[in-house]
C-alpha cells in the first residue's frame, strides 16, 4: 500500500542576535526552550511542522536545522554577537528556503508555504540593501517557495521597517512603547508557538490556512505606521 | 427519561478553579466545591465543560440530559464501569435555565504522566497520557519518559477493544476515536480511558454535529459514529501504535506481531462497513498475541543522538550549550506557564470527569456499601439544593449511590438469567461460540438479536421456523422455553428481505434497507443464508446486482441478495431482435414484453450501459434511463418499427 507521508509546514524562527539584544539573552533563551518543548510535547503537531532556528547579525548562523522536535536531543541556543545586518537574513534564506523545500520533497512530503518568524530589536545596519534580496525572496515568480514572513519589531526596530519585512500589513507588529524588552521577546514566542499549534491543527482541514496571533503586548506596526 | 432523573447544577453553584483546556468548542475548568463518588478513596475531582457562545445554537440539549441520565439508567454494575472507563458527563449545567455545559470527573492521574525535557532540571506538571505519544519512534517515547513494551501496546488495545465491545453494546458509539482522545497507562495493567464523552453518540443521537480529527477520518460518504466506523479507527489505532506512525495506513505493520492482526487490520480498514470485523474479534486476537509479545520496553535515544536518516540538508552551526548552563527550568517561569497555557489552549487538552448521580432519593443505605468503587456523588459546599445532594439529610458530604437500578429483578437476582427472563422485544449480544449462545442483555441496536417470539414448554429449537425474521433460536432447558431471535444487522432491514421483496440502498457498501418496489430500486430474486458467494446468482433471469450483508461474527448468519434493477418498462432487459409493444409517444413512451412479435409494434436493434447515447442508434428510434447511484446498470436501448 502506498503511503502518503503528509504535508508539511516548514517553520523558520530568524532572531536578532546583535549586541543590543545583549540584556535579553535570558528571555530569548526561555523563548526558544518553551517554542521547542511546547511543540514536543504536541506530537500531533510536532509531526506536521519542521522548524529551523536561524540567529542572525553581521550573518547567519544555523541554531536549528529544519528538524522535527520530535527527533531533537537538544534545545538550540542563541548566540550574542555583532551587528543588526538584515540583508544577511534574506540572502541566506534565498537559498536556504528552496533547498530545504527540495529536501522535504525528495523524502516524499509534500510542502506547504514557509513561514518565517522574523524578530529584530533594531533598525537594519546594512540601510537599504536589504530590499533587493528580500523582494526576490517575496516575489513568488522569482522564488517559487517564497515564504509567509511575519516580522515582530522591539526596542528600536520601527514600524514602518517591519511593514517592509513582513509578506502582509497584517503580519507586522510592533511591541507597544511601554513595553518592557525581555517581557515583549517572551510573548513573542509564546504566540510563535501558538501560531504554530493552531496552524499545525489547520494544516491537514479542509481549509489548510496559516494562523498568525498577534503576540500580547504588541500593535500592529501598520497602525502605528498609518 | 424523566427530567428529574438528569442531574443538573445550576452554573452560580459552582466554583471555578484554574482552567484545564480550552479549545474549538469551549473550556474546561476545575470545580472546587464538587466531588464525585468520596466513597473511593475521597472522591473524584470534578471538571466543567462550558461551550462556546458560537457552538450552544448546534448543542442539543436533550441529547446531552440523556446522556447525563444514562449512567443512572443502566445496572449498577454498568453505570460504575462506564465512569471508571470514561469521563461521562454527570451532571447538566444550566445558566438562566438553559443548557451551558456539564460536569464530568477528570482525568484519573494514573492516566497522567511527567513529560521529561529536553532543558530538563525541574519536572513539568503532569500532564493527560494522551495516545498521541505512543504513535512516534521508540526514541521519542523513551525520550519523553515512557517506559512502553511490545506487550504494553497490545494489551492496551486489547483493553480498548473490549471497551468498544461494552460501549456498543450499550448503545453508545464514540465517532471521534483518535489518539486525543484516548488516554492510557502502562500500569498494571494496562488499559485505555475515553474522554471528550461529549463527542459520543448514544443510541444514534450525538450532543453536537459529528466531527473527526484529520488523518483518522472514516472514507468520504460513510456515515459517522457508527459501530463500523469505530471499527474503522480501532483498525487505524492498531496499526498505527505498531508502525510507531500518526499517518500510516498499511496493515503490515502487524504482520511481525500476528498475522491474524494484520488480517482483521486489512478487513478493519475494508470501505464496506458490514465486512469490517467486530471489536470483540480484535480483543480476542490482541490477547492471544499479548501472551508471547515482548515485555522489554522500548529503547531510550542514545545521548546527543545524531538524526540518522532524518538528517536535513545542513547540520547546524550553533554548539549546543555547555552542559553546566542548562536553559532555565521549563517550569519554573511565567514565560513557560503562559507558552503552556497557549499549547494546551489551542490543542484542547479536555481533562476530567464523570460522575453518576441518581435522581432517586433514599435509595442510598443499603447500595452504597455493595462497593467502594461505586460511583457516587458528594459535594462539600454544604447547600442543599444541588441536585448533587439527593440524600434526605443533605449533610455536605454525604455519599449516594448514583446508579440505583429500577429493575428489581436486577437486584434480587445477583446472576440473571437471560433466557428465563426474556421478553419479546429484548435484545442480546451473543457470545458464544458454534453452537452454544452466550447470551448478554444490550441495547436494541444494530449487531444485537431481538427476541421475536418465545415458544413455552419446547425446547425444540426449530419451532421458531417460519416466525417472521427469526434468525436463531435459543433453548433453555431449565425454563423450558425457545427464544426465537432476529439479528439486528449493521447492514440494514435489507438483511431480512426474502424473495419477491424489493430493496435499496445507495451503493453495495451502503446501508440497505427493505423498501416498496419501484422503479429504480431492486427486487430480491433470491436470497441465500450462509454464503458470501455471489455465483449462486449467476443463473437468475433478469439477476444484475448482488449484495452481500455479513453478520458480524455469527458464522452462517450471513445472507447473500441475488437482486435485480426494477426498470420502468420492459425495455429495461430487452435484448437484441426482443419484439416489444410501444405505447405512447417521447418522454411518455412505454415498452410491454407481451410475449408475441405478432401483437408487438417494435423490435429491438440495438442496446448499451451507456445513458442518453443517441448516437449509438444511429438513425432508429431510443429509449434512455439511469439511475444515477448505479450508472453500469442504466441504458440506451434501440428500436425500429416492424
Amino acid at each position: 500500500m502506498a503511503e502518503t507521508k503528509g504535508v508539511l509546514l516548514p517553520a523558520y524562527v530568524v532572531a536578532d542576535e546583535s549586541g543590543s539584544m545583549g540584556p535579553y539573552q535570558q528571555e530569548l533563551s526561555h523563548g526558544l526552550a518553551s517554542l521547542c518543548e511546547g511543540l514536543r510535547a504536541e506530537p500531533m503537531i510536532a509531526a506536521k511542522l519542521r522548524l529551523a532556528v536561524l540567529g542572525f547579525s553581521d550573518d547567519v548562523q544555523v541554531r536549528l536545522a529544519v528538524a522535527d522536535m520530535r527527533t531533537e536531543t537538544t534545545l538550540p541556543q542563541l548566540t550574542i554577537r555583532g551587528l543588526t545586518a538584515y540583508g544577511a537574513v534574506f540572502d541566506d534564506l534565498l537559498s536556504r528556503i528552496p533547498a530545504d523545500v527540495q529536501w522535504l520533497r525528495d523524502q516524499g512530503y509534500k510542502v506547504h508555504r514557509p513561514v518565517v518568524f522574523f524578530l529584530s530589536d533594531g533598525q537594519p545596519t546594512d540601510r537599504g540593501s536589504w530590499q533587493r534580496p528580500h523582494a526576490r525572496l517575496t516575489d513568488k515568480s522569482q522564488t517559487p517557495t517564497a515564504p509567509n514572513i511575519i516580522a515582530c519589531g522591539i526596542g528600536d526596530a520601527q514600524a514602518a521597517t517591519m511593514v517592509k519585512v513582513a509578506t502582509r500589513p497584517e503580519f507586522a507588529f510592533v511591541a507597544k512603547a511601554e513595553t518592557d524588552i525581555g517581557q515583549a521577546i517572551s510573548e513573542f514566542f509564546h504566540s510563535l508557538t501558538a501560531s504554530l499549534v493552531a496552524s499545525g491543527h489547520a494544516l491537514n482541514s479542509g481549509s489548510p490556512q496559516l494562523v498568525v496571533n498577534k503576540p500580547d503586548q504588541f500593535t500592529m506596526a501598520i497602525d502605528e505606521v498609518g | 427519561m424523566t427530567s428529574e432523573r438528569v442531574p443538573t447544577v445550576d452554573h452560580g453553584a459552582l466554583a471555578l478553579g484554574r482552567r484545564l483546556g480550552q479549545g474549538g468548542q469551549g473550556t474546561v475548568h476545575e470545580v472546587t466545591n464538587k466531588k464525585i463518588n468520596e466513597t473511593d478513596g475521597g472522591g473524584w475531582e470534578v471538571a466543567y465543560k462550558e461551550y462556546n457562545a458560537a457552538v450552544l445554537p448546534h448543542l442539543d440539549a436533550a441529547a446531552l440530559a440523556a446522556s447525563v441520565a444514562l449512567p443512572g439508567e443502566l445496572s449498577a454494575a454498568e453505570g460504575r464501569w462506564l465512569c471508571e472507563k470514561t469521563a461521562w458527563p454527570a451532571a447538566l449545567v444550566e445558566r438562566q435555565g438553559s443548557a451551558s455545559g456539564f460536569l464530568m470527573r477528570t482525568v484519573p492521574d494514573r492516566f497522567r504522566f511527567t513529560l521529561q525535557s529536553l532543558g530538563g532540571t525541574t519536572p513539568g506538571a503532569r500532564r493527560p497520557a494522551n495516545l498521541e505519544y505512543l504513535l512516534n519512534d521508540d526514541a521519542y517515547v523513551a525520550g519523553i519518559g515512557l517506559s512502553v513494551s511490545e506487550r504494553d501496546r497490545l494489551l492496551l488495545l486489547t483493553d480498548l477493544a473490549a471497551t468498544l465491545t461494552r460501549l456498543h453494546r450499550i448503545g453508545i458509539t464514540v465517532g471521534d476515536l483518535s489518539p486525543k482522545n484516548l488516554l492510557f497507562t502502562t500500569g498494571t495493567p494496562p488499559e485505555c480511558f475515553l474522554i471528550d464523552c461529549d463527542a459520543m453518540r448514544l443510541r444514534g443521537t450525538g450532543v453536537l454535529p459529528q466531527a473527526e480529527t484529520p488523518d483518522w477520518q472514516i472514507p468520504d460518504g460513510e456515515e459517522k459514529a457508527t459501530r463500523a466506523s469505530d471499527v474503522y479507527k480501532l483498525a487505524l489505532l492498531a496499526i498505527r501504535l505498531f508502525a510507531r506512525d500518526q499517518t500510516s495506513r498499511d496493515p503490515a505493520a502487524l504482520a511481525s506481531v500476528s498475522p491474524e492482526l494484520s488480517d482483521l487490520a486489512r478487513a478493519g480498514l475494508d470501505p464496506d462497513p458490514a465486512r469490517r470485523p467486530l471489536p470483540a474479534q480484535w480483543a480476542e486476537q490482541l490477547a492471544a498475541a499479548a501472551t508471547t509479545a515482548s515485555t522489554a520496553p522500548a529503547a531510550a535515544p542514545a545521548a546527543n543522538g545524531g538524526k540518522g536518516a532524518s538528517a536535513p540538508p545542513r547540520r547546524r552551526a550553533g554548539a549546543p550549550g555547555p552542559p553546566g548552563t542548562p536553559p532555565g527550568p521549563p517550569g519554573g517561569g511565567p514565560n513557560w506557564s503562559a507558552a503552556k497555557a497557549l499549547v494546551a489552549a489551542a490543542a484542547v487538552i479536555l481533562v476530567i470527569i464523570v460522575g453518576v448521580v441518581g435522581g432517586h432519593s433514599g435509595g442510598g443505605s443499603g447500595q452504597a456499601s455493595e462497593s467502594s468503587t461505586q460511583p457516587s456523588v458528594s459535594q462539600d459546599d454544604g447547600g442543599g439544593t444541588s441536585p448533587y445532594d439527593d440524600s434526605s439529610g443533605g449533610s455536605g458530604s454525604t455519599s449516594l449511590d448514583p446508579t440505583p437500578s429500577d429493575s428489581p429483578s436486577e437486584s434480587a437476582s445477583p446472576t440473571p438469567d437471560p433466557v428465563g427472563d426474556a421478553e419479546v422485544g429484548s435484545c442480546f449480544d451473543d457470545r458464544g461460540t458454534g453452537n452454544h449462545s452466550d447470551l448478554t442483555p444490550t441495547s436494541c441496536t444494530s449487531g444485537a438479536f431481538k427476541v421475536v417470539q418465545i415458544n413455552s414448554a419446547t425446547t425444540d429449537l426449530n419451532s421458531c421456523d417460519g416466525v417472521t425474521d427469526s434468525d436463531r433460536s435459543v433453548s433453555s432447558a431449565e425454563h423450558d422455553r425457545v427464544l426465537c431471535l432476529s439479528y439486528l444487522s449493521p447492514g440494514g432491514t435489507a438483511y431480512h428481505a426474502r424473495s419477491g421483496d424489493c430493496v435499496y440502498g445507495t451503493s453495495p457498501s451502503s446501508s440497505w434497507s427493505e423498501v416498496s418496489c419501484q422503479t429504480g430500486n431492486f427486487k430480491v430474486l433470491a436470497a441465500y443464508r450462509g454464503t458470501s458467494d455471489s455465483a449462486k446468482c449467476n443463473s437468475l433471469t433478469h439477476y444484475n446486482q448482488w449484495l452481500h450483508i455479513p453478520a458480524g461474527g455469527y458464522s452462517g448468519l450471513d445472507m447473500m441478495l441475488c437482486l435485480s434493477m426494477n426498470y420502468p418498462d420492459d425495455a429495461g432487459y430487452a435484448t437484441q431482435r426482443e419484439c416489444l409493444l410501444k405505447s405512447g409517444d417521447g418522454p411518455k413512451a412505454r415498452f410491454t414484453n407481451v410475449g408475441s412479435c405478432a401483437s408487438s409494434n417494435v423490435y429491438v436493434t440495438g442496446r448499451t450501459s451507456t445513458y442518453n447515447d443517441a448516437g449509438f442508434c444511429n438513425q432508429d428510434g431510443w429509449t434512455t434511463w439511469e439511475n444515477p447511484d448505479y450508472p453500469r446498470l442504466g441504458y440506451t436501448v434501440c428500436w425500429r418499427p416492424r
